[in-house]
């Protein structure tokens, strides 16, 4: 075996694209549980029991309890949604999938916001633990740090990741401490002496109320799922073991402080560190700061990079202004996102008070968890393609129903100006999408197949035969290259796609150098916007046609690899694209030849030589599937323009005029009764040549691969190339339904 | 332990080195099993913030240069007669990728490269942090290669008194495979051992190593085993340095004696390294 000299400098070898794509999933069992635990084990714990006590009285147990049953009902409808489709994004994927975008932008909005509330109900609390230290404003403290962590995330700091196994431990430990110097100095009259709910019912649901943020954390680890190794096993047993344990372990920190003075003299924000100094002396209470700061610092942190997360999958969604999820070219961080993410929690730091911020984040987080049950409802009703949850919530529809149902009963025991905060923060989202993202977005829920699938189960046979047509709505690529100079493509693309409502994703490529030093990287992110923009404006060709529209620059570093990747990602039926030929020759006959080996979809290449739109068209068909896919594209052309048709084959130049009747006589009856157009056999010495000859009487010819006796598109191009006049569609077509859709 | 025979991964991240270590990795294939079916996998990791999803970064530009580059290099390996599956791993960060990479693919062999230049610098620090940590969490050999020169003529591979011959054989069967070059086996003793019978314990050792390449066994006396090899070195265009034999080394092997050696050469220099080795 000789040595390898070098990597091929050309194109890459058009049958051996091979190249794919993994997500590393790295997180084991015990990395997706300590995930869960380390979220949820926050300030909550620390901060949080001075309040509820007294609010509640002894009968904060029942709350915790009841918060923690709530989060277990949620946690399995979590669990059943996240082992069927694990995606990132959390609840807001699964509920924009199940509810719909409008949902989506609200959960999407919710998700964000409450996050900005817990990090600020974190820091507080942390600067509640260090004033003890230093007597400083807790402002200050939790601003600083606020500030710190979001620096961190700028500079791309990875140590609180690494750290989170160290940290969790740490806080079990700490927790434990407490609980096994509570078990030596303990009194358990001080309890059962005490009137156990001096508040009532209502006190009860509202502790449950304030402290669900501090359950909050388990989602995070159903927005990790695309991380986790055998997430069928791992995801349920990470979710529901740690909502275990946590309600468990809280239980028992409550108990212990309960038990300890009577209820009445627990509060403050610092209870559980004032009860440790009684039981253990200056090391006990130390040890509980350092828990409480441990944890703040990193239930804290874990959310501002949440955050952008969820800010990332509502933007992949378009319900959130790209801008602000742009990443840094440098230091591959979206910046923005941080930062918004850390001012905003800023802001409600110097806003809020300690009770408010955790009711404020446990609304959002209740609503999101209530949603996300009834999304587990819909989704294994609507049964979409590719849905198949290793784990089923057991006694369905009853638990996810009652966890939807207990999350937002327990809303209606927040305090009012909570309540308006959220009614404020739906009004924001709801307007939001409205004016922004529901005209750009994408994404369909789930619901009205939940309806028929789920509830009109005696029709379903019916609806099936005749809505799988129906509901395939075609999606197609158009790809240009420089948008102001290819509005015929996208007029094209309008007249194909608009008249049934079709998906059209209009795409530009954008050729990358392979190596690329930090200068030139700077300038490419600004031709790319300015790329965007134009493709954003010109796409209107499309949007006022009717059809649905997104536009989008591909970086690639192949016009080829670009397109195929772009029509596997959104699931396009129909590509279509420019004329090949004006590049180099290589590089223009590797992209049709890969073209079609690789592609999944139907191809039209498209040459503009006479203005469009086309009055005259002419479509060369015969008896194969190019020749059908011809005829739809003419037919419809023809509809949307108004123009008159031809329909043609070829025929042998000495072909006897009883032929040419045939001919005409087959095409006459291949019409049918819904297209009107002349019929022509069109004689010749190859069927280009036949083409050439009515090329003067047309200004638009559609011709399929096989009309030319062609065995590749590359060939196909090469026998019209030589024709001037009319514009050209050249059409390949791929085994998929043709354009399937539903006409208006 | 010794890995079963798995797949063998391949880091690719270096277009200037790609080649090279496709090649390698194809003898290493034939070298694992003469029939040519065992699995070849260029990797090559993508990190990814933590403030950013695994699947939104599976679409950012990285990803896209690395499909090119690994595009090419399976090519590469196409033109060499062998099919090569080439994988992104879209990941934290590069050592998780590579585990999870070897862990779902089963990879029993991972070869990466490894600049090796003089002035380390913190790039370089980072890859000996990152190896070492793949080294001792991966069920699989480890095999690092600093390739310096244009040919590789002469290999000289340094064999210490009880270090297992089982890697550093296969390597060792791939390099000449590979390069096409003669093969010098080291052997440094101390001025207490007698020459002629460490050359005998060394030579029964290499005999009994089931395929060993036949090579002409150098045995000399030194007190610094590492000056001796550092000194022989420069008559040899490649340096194959295999397990040490030494266990708990896991902290150091990068970065102690096979990392001084492959400083100090000019030689290109492979440095195999299994865990808990036979």
């Amino acid at each position: 075996m000789s040595e390898i000299d070098a990597l091929p400098r050309e194109e890459p070898h058009v049958g051996a694209d091979v190249v794919e794509v993994e997500l590393a999933q790295s997180l084991g069992l015990m990395e997706a549980t300590t995930i869960g635990v380390g979220t949820m084990i926050g300030a909550g714990i620390f901060v949080l029991p001075g309040f509820i006590i007294a609010e509640v009285g002894p009968a904060a147990i029942v709350s915790l309890v009841v918060g923690g049953v709530i989060a277990l009902f949620n946690a399995m409808a979590a669990a059943e949604v996240a082992t069927g489709m694990p995606k990132s994004g959390g609840g807001y994927y699964f509920i924009s999938r199940a509810l719909g975008p409008l949902w989506g932008a609200v959960l999407g909005w919710g998700s964000l916001f409450g996050l900005v509330f817990a990090s600020a109900f974190y820091m507080v609390g942390f600067g509640e633990y260090v004033h003890t230290l230093v007597d400083l404003p807790v402002w200050a403290y939790a601003v600083g740090m606020t500030a710190l962590l979001t620096g961190l995330n700028l500079a791309g700091s990875k140590a609180a990741g690494q750290l989170q196994n160290l940290i969790v431990a740490v806080l079990v430990v700490v927790l434990l401490l407490f609980l096994g110097g509570g078990a030596t100095g303990v009194r358990p009259t001080v309890l059962t002496d005490s009137v156990f709910a001096p508040f009532g019912l209502g006190a009860i649901m509202a502790g449950t109320a304030t402290l669900f943020v501090t359950y909050a954390g388990f989602g995070e680890i159903a927005s990790m799922a695309e991380e986790i190794r055998n997430p069928g096993r791992n995801l349920p047993i990470a979710l529901l073991g740690s909502v275990v344990a946590v309600t468990i372990l809280y239980c028992l920190v409550l108990l212990v402080c309960l038990m300890i003075r009577p209820w009445q003299d627990l509060t403050g924000a610092t209870l559980v560190a004032d009860l440790a100094e009684d039981l253990m002396g200056p090391l006990g209470r130390g040890a509980i700061l350092l828990g409480a700061v441990l944890a703040t610092v990193s239930s804290a942190n874990a959310s501002i990079m949440s955050a952008s997360r969820i800010s990332f999958a509502m933007g992949r969604d378009s319900l959130i202004w790209e801008w602000l999820n742009e990443i840094h070219p440098r230091y591959r961080i979206p910046h923005r996102a941080v930062l918004v993410t850390g001012g905003l929690t800023i802001g409600v730091i110097l806003a809020g008070d300690i009770e408010l911020l955790a009711e404020a984040a446990g609304l959002l987080h209740l609503l999101l968890y209530g949603l996300m049950s009834l999304a587990c409802i819909i989704l294994r009703g609507a049964r979409p393609a590719g849905y198949q949850p290793v784990f089923r919530t057991p006694l369905f529809p009853f638990v996810p129903l009652a966890g939807a149902l207990a999350c937002f009963g327990v809303i209606f025991f927040m305090e009012p100006v909570t309540l308006y905060l959220g009614l404020g923060l739906i009004v924001f989202a709801v307007g939001h999408y409205m004016m922004w993202g529901r005209h750009r977005t994408e994404v369909r829920g789930e619901w009205p197949y939940f309806l028929r699938r789920g509830i009109l189960e005696p029709g379903l046979e019916r609806v099936e035969r005749w809505g799988a047509v129906a509901d395939e709505i075609p999606t197609a690529i158009v790809a240009v290259g420089y948008p102001e100079r290819e509005q015929s493509r996208l007029r094209l693309a309008g007249a194909l796609m608009g008249p049934m409502r079709g998906r059209v994703t209009v795409v530009s490529v954008f050729r990358l150098e392979r190596r690329l030093d930090d200068d030139s990287v700077q300038s490419y992110y600004r031709a790319i916007e300015e790329r965007r923009r134009a493709l954003e404006a010109e796409s209107r060709w499309v949007r006022e046609a009717g059809a649905t529209v997104r536009s989008h620059v591909l970086v690639s570093t192949t016009a080829f690899r670009g397109l195929v990747t772009a029509a596997e990602t959104t699931g396009a039926s129909l590509l279509l694209a420019g004329w090949p030929g004006h590049g180099p020759q290589a590089r223009e006959t590797a992209l049709a030849e890969s073209l079609d080996r690789h592609l999944r979809a139907h191809v039209l290449l498209f040459r503009e030589d006479a203005p469009l739109p086309a009055r005259r068209i002419l479509v060369l068909v015969d008896s194969g599937t190019h020749g059908e896919l011809g005829m739809v594209v003419a037919s419809r052309l023809t509809a949307a323009w108004s123009a008159e048709l031809t329909v043609a084959s070829w025929v042998p130049t000495d072909a006897s005029e009883e032929e040419r009747s045939k001919v005409e006589d087959d095409l006459e009856a291949s019409l049918g009764v819904t297209v009107r157009a002349r019929v022509r056999a069109l004689p010749g010495t190859s069927p280009e040549e036949a083409v050439a000859s009515e090329a003067d009487r047309h200004d638009l010819i559609v011709v399929g691969v096989s009309a030319l006796e062609a065995t590749s598109l590359h060939d196909a191009v090469e026998a019209l190339d030589g024709l001037d006049g009319p514009s050209l569609i050249l059409v390949r077509a791929h085994d998929a339904p043709i354009l399937a859709g539903r006409p208006t | 332990m010794t890995p079963s025979e798995g797949s063998i991964l391949v880091g690719i991240s270096n277009p200037e080195t790609a080649h090279r270590l496709v090649g390698l990795s194809m003898a290493l294939a034939d070298a694992t099993n003469e029939g040519g079916d065992t699995p070849v996998l260029l990797v090559h990791v993508v990190p990814v913030a933590n403030q950013i999803s695994l699947s939104t970064g599976s679409s950012s530009p990285e990803v896209i240069q690395a499909r090119d580059l690994l595009q090419r290099s399976a090519d590469a390996a196409l033109e060499s007669g062998r099919q090569a599956r080439a994988i992104v791993e879209v990941a934290r960060n590069v050592e998780e990728g590579l585990l999870a990479a070897a862990e779902s693919h089963e990879a029993s062999l991972i070869l990466v490269g490894y600049s090796g230049g003089e002035v380390r610098s913190k790039e370089e620090e980072r890859f000996d942090r990152t190896m070492r940590r793949v080294a001792g969490k991966a069920d699989a050999d480890v095999v690092v290669a600093t390739f310096r020169h244009p040919d590789h003529r002469s290999i000289l591979v340094p064999i210490a008194e009880n270090a297992p011959l089982r890697l550093t054989a296969k390597v060792c069967r791939a390099l000449v495979a590979y390069t096409g070059g003669t093969v010098t086996y080291l052997h440094v003793t101390t001025p207490d051992v007698d020459e002629g019978e460490a050359r005998a314990r060394i030579q029964a050792r290499l005999d009994s190593v089931d395929r060993s390449v036949e090579g002409e066994l150098e045995v000399i006396t030194s007190d610094d085993a590492e000056a001796a090899i550092v000194a022989e070195s420069a008559e040899h265009d490649l340096v194959l340095l295999g397990p040490s034999g030494r266990p708990g080394l896991l902290d150091r092997i990068f970065s102690s004696r096979a990392r001084r050696i492959a400083e100090s050469v000019t030689a290109s220099v492979v440095i195999g390294w299994r865990a808990e080795d036979d």
